[in-house]
């Protein structure tokens, strides 16, 4: 870690002071700024199903009572989100130079982001097998299959370059994997037999985990390359903006199963019950989960796709309105729909409805502030959620903008 | 709405350093099978008691030994000190110079055996230590050589010790001890005829670097040295006579120590004592008594038979050089010549004995050819070789099983286990589950329901198929709380019946599949 932001450092200054021997001969004209730095966060939560006070002792801790458990059960249908994510990224752009003398127009930026997502895709009867167990499948099967949860966090250290005025930038990225959990359950089918004496399952699944040991930032338990491209499409009116599309190769203690059995389970096997262990009850009970091997992986990154309409600055009141999806991450494409409204040469204001990623409709708000040098705004993505136990998500994003 | 931003983001921040101020935890309904295992006759009995018949037919081979007989009441090597005092025949001063040898001093020495008369001897361990007290005025050195003997190399048994320079006025003293460990001894003397004696010869020089040394009649040396703590390893000759009486001993006897009540009928066994002389010399061996013990009941049985009170004469081993052939005499009893069914079917868990040895009790008729290995001596055991072949009524066992479940580890509120039995013994069980205090005393018991049925068996009461049977426990939380946070240990009790005569014989292939299954509310609990 130490030597990355040694690296960081050192670029920033060697390009930095490249560009700064470029604009010295430069007349003296009206304030221009020479750098910008980026800095943007946003954390939320949702489910299309669990409400926030399900999600909030999920994550949180507490007691999940039988009546908050019905309450979730009645909103739960055949298939059921639920996801956190936790980005954020710095940026720092020379705005005076440029590396390639073949792209004048193009101005050089590095950067550092942080991703975190926990995400899950589930049917209804895994709700209900983890929430109340099995033995109301008595004699039926529990279907538990198309489901999949993956929890994903990495780093990454990009150097792009953006146009001047900022229509297009292009970005390629280090990656560098904190841990990786992919549990994707083609097929799960649990079937309990009367009184409990067995059970049956036919499963066709597909197991990835990055080393347990190494999971901390910047661990480098798994390594790989991202791009990341913004551009402004359909008659300029749209803005484009490609995040992490790329590849994570895990090869560090890992562990790997993709099976596809019918499983017995009548019961963990011991050899002699007057003269037995709590060290061979768990061998043989670990022996009847899937097969494990150190087998590497490869992943695509959870590529985030967005298509924002552009806001026109000079207009007092427009509409506003866009797609985001997020790949790999059990996500619905994300709709959202608004207004904006500037209040005066230095604020601005948003409202908007949302439907899809995590959760379902939803309202947010914004406000935002903009000087010469200053670029700033704070932004509810879930405000219902923020007010009703019965919501469900939460969401909070930010960012800043420094010229000098 | 700040406030919740800030909840918002707060709460995230924390979830992600993992940071949690109490777990989350919900309840769930699991119905699952746990466990499952197959029980045969040698999972019921050890392995190594078990012996099986040409007719697959089982019987157990029951051995215990009765006390160990302590070889060293055969023999036992005293401590032997010899000391030596020299002075000088001079009456006026006499100067010595560097290298010389003024003391030579061959002698012979005798253990003090009584009555045996050992011609070799190996020893185990032991040590010679040393106590030197010279008035020399120059550095002297002492040595000290065992003839007829050999260390493990193969030499002769000799040390040198180095004395520092005394005065009358005050004289040095070197004190030290030598490991005599695997020195073999040639006991009959310098001539070669005698018993228990050995050759020893100290020699005292002037420090050959030193300097010339004058003494008179009025300077000394004193030697000390005591052969200690000899425990030989093998003996030659005639070992001598000797006799030892060991018990009452209280000997564990677990055959049958899970067996609580009930009653057993057994059909035929055989039951003997048999006694291996390793020693090379005759020998008498006499058990006093042999009381079956019954803690549970507090019944009693001493066994009756010819051969208690009465010596039972040994013959002695025999050395072939590579191993030894013990003198072998075995003790039967049966039904006709002992009450030896009375003291089986007491059940006891305790065998008290009392055994009484004699060594040589006729002499030296071996004219001295006697030997003993020390680590090997007289060995009795008492056999039982009980084919399963009985009539059991109400056959009580009893067995204490620690769950090992606390409130951290066993999320279980309550629970009804249900053991599933597929039974191919001729026996039917009836199971019961007892709560113990924090003392191991009967606290409160667990209701069960059904009971394992025997199998289906023909007139000669063999199994011809076995028979399924569910029993049921029930676990209500204020129990399973109990086992969680005072003691997790439980006793179960298995009541056996067998069908009655012709008496049912317990075959290696009979089997009992057992599968445990739950029905329990247990909390989910993660941090």
């Amino acid at each position: 870690m130490r030597a990355i932001t040694s690296i960081l450092i050192l670029t920033f200054f060697s390009l930095s002071s490249q560009g700064q021997l470029d604009t010295a001969s430069q007349s003296k004209k009206e304030w221009s700024p020479s750098y910008k730095i980026e800095a943007e966060f946003e954390a939320n939560y949702g489910s299309t199903d669990l409400n926030n006070e399900f999600i909030d002792k999920l994550l949180f801790g507490g007691q999940i009572t039988p009546e908050l458990k019905d309450k979730v059960l009645k909103r739960t249908n055949n298939r059921n989100r639920f996801g956190v994510e936790l980005n954020y990224e710095i940026k720092f752009t020379e705005l005076t130079d440029t590396l390639f003398p073949s792209l004048p127009a193009y101005r050089y930026y590095i950067g550092f982001g942080s991703y975190t997502n926990l995400s899950a895709s589930f049917t209804k009867d895994l709700y209900k097998l983890a929430f109340y167990g099995n033995t109301q499948f008595e004699n039926e099967t529990a279907q538990l299959g198309k489901s999949n949860f993956t929890s994903y966090k990495f780093e990454k250290i990009t150097f792009g370059l953006r146009h001047q005025n900022e229509s297009t930038s292009f970005g390629i990225s280090l990656i560098v994997g904190d841990q990786y959990s992919g549990f994707n359950f083609k097929q799960a089918d649990l079937f309990t037999f009367t009184d409990g004496t067995d059970l049956s399952l036919e499963y066709d699944g597909k197991i990835r985990l990055s080393d347990p040991e190494r999971r901390g930032f910047m661990a480098f338990s798994g390594a790989g390359i991202g791009i990341d491209f913004e551009t402004l499409v359909y008659k300029k009116m749209f803005r484009l903006k490609v995040t992490n599309l790329g590849v994570a190769f895990w090869k560090r203690n890992t562990s790997f199963s993709h099976t596809q059995e019918t499983k017995e389970f009548d019961g963990v096997e011991i050899s002699n019950v007057f003269s037995t262990s709590q060290e061979e009850f768990l061998e043989n009970a670990n022996g009847l989960l899937p097969e494990m091997t150190d087998q590497g992986f490869v992943t695509l990154l959870p590529t985030i796709i967005e298509l924002h309409k552009k806001t026109n600055p000079e207009l007092q009141s427009q509409p506003i309105y866009g797609i985001r999806y997020k790949f790999f991450s059990n996500y619905l494409p994300q709709l959202y729909g608004g207004i904006q409204q500037q209040l005066s040469s230095k604020f601005v204001v948003r409202g908007d409805i949302t439907w899809g990623g995590y959760s379902g409709l939803r309202l947010g708000v914004g406000a935002f502030y903009h000087t010469k040098r200053i670029q700033a705004g704070i932004q509810s993505t879930n405000l219902s959620g923020m007010f009703f136990q019965n919501g469900n998500g939460n969401g909070f994003s930010a960012f800043g903008t420094f010229l000098f | 709405m700040i406030r919740n931003l800030l909840t918002c983001t707060i709460a995230l921040l924390v979830l992600f350093s993992c940071k949690r101020k109490e777990d989350t935890r919900w309840d769930v309904e699991l119905l699952t099978p746990v466990v499952k295992t197959r029980l045969t006759i040698d999972d019921l009995v050890g392995d190594s008691i078990l012996s099986i018949n040409p007719d697959n037919s089982v019987t157990l081979d029951y051995t215990f030994g009765l006390s160990p007989i302590d070889e060293e009441f055969f023999f036992e090597i005293p401590d032997t000190t010899i000391t030596a005092s020299y002075g000088f025949p001079f009456l006026t001063p006499v100067t010595l110079a560097p290298g010389f040898q003024f003391i030579s001093d061959p002698s012979e020495n005798e253990f003090n055996l009584n009555d045996a008369k050992i011609d070799y001897m190996e020893i185990q361990s032991g040590e010679i230590a040393y106590k030197i007290t010279s008035e020399i005025p120059e550095r002297t050195f002492y040595t000290y050589t065992i003839f007829k003997t050999k260390d493990k190399r193969g030499n002769v048994f000799t040390k040198t010790i180095s004395v520092p320079a005394g005065t009358r006025s005050n004289p040095t003293t070197a004190i030290g001890s030598f490991k005599l460990d695997g020195v073999s001894f040639d006991l009959t003397g310098n001539s070669g005829t005698k018993f228990n004696t050995f050759e020893s010869e100290v020699l005292v020089n002037v420090d050959p670097a030193g300097s010339s040394v004058t003494v008179s009649n009025l300077d000394s040396v004193y030697i000390e040295n005591k052969l200690i703590s000899i425990k030989p390893k093998y003996v030659r000759g005639y070992i001598g006579k000797s006799s030892f009486l060991d018990g009452p001993t209280r000997n564990n006897f677990t055959i049958f120590d899970q067996i609580k009540s009930g009653t057993v009928d057994i059909d035929s066994l055989e039951i003997f004592t048999e006694v291996r002389n390793f020693v090379g010399a005759e020998a008498q061996l006499k058990l006093n008594q042999l009381l079956s013990v019954n803690t549970q009941t507090g019944n009693s049985v001493a066994l009756s038979h010819s051969s208690i009170g009465n010596w039972v004469n040994l013959n002695r081993g025999i050395d072939v050089g590579t191993s030894i052939f013990p003198g072998k005499t075995r003790i039967d009893y049966t039904t006709r010549n002992s009450n030896i069914d009375l003291v089986i079917e007491n059940l006891s868990d305790e065998m008290v004995t009392q055994v009484e040895t004699r060594l040589n009790p006729l002499g030296n008729i071996s004219s001295g050819n006697d030997f003993l290995y020390f680590d090997q001596v007289v060995e009795a055991d008492f056999h039982i070789k009980l084919p399963l072949r009985l009539v059991a009524n109400n056959l009580k066992f009893q067995q204490k099983i620690d769950l090992q479940i606390n409130e951290e580890s066993n999320p279980v509120h309550d629970a009804l286990v249900s053991i599933y039995a597929e039974n191919g013994f001729p026996f039917d069980a009836e199971v019961q589950l007892y709560l113990l205090d924090e003392w191991g005393g009967f606290y409160d018991s667990l209701v069960v329901t059904g009971r394992i049925q025997s199998a289906n068996t023909d007139a000669q009461n063999k199994v011809t198929s076995p028979v399924n049977s569910v029993v049921k426990i029930a676990i209500p939380e204020n129990k399973m709380e109990f086992l969680n946070t005072k003691n997790s240990e439980v006793m179960l009790q298995i009541i056996f019946n067998t069908n009655s005569l012709p008496h049912t014989t317990i075959y290696r292939d009979y089997y009992m599949d057992l599968k445990l299954v739950t029905d329990m509310n247990a909390e989910i609990n993660y941090r």
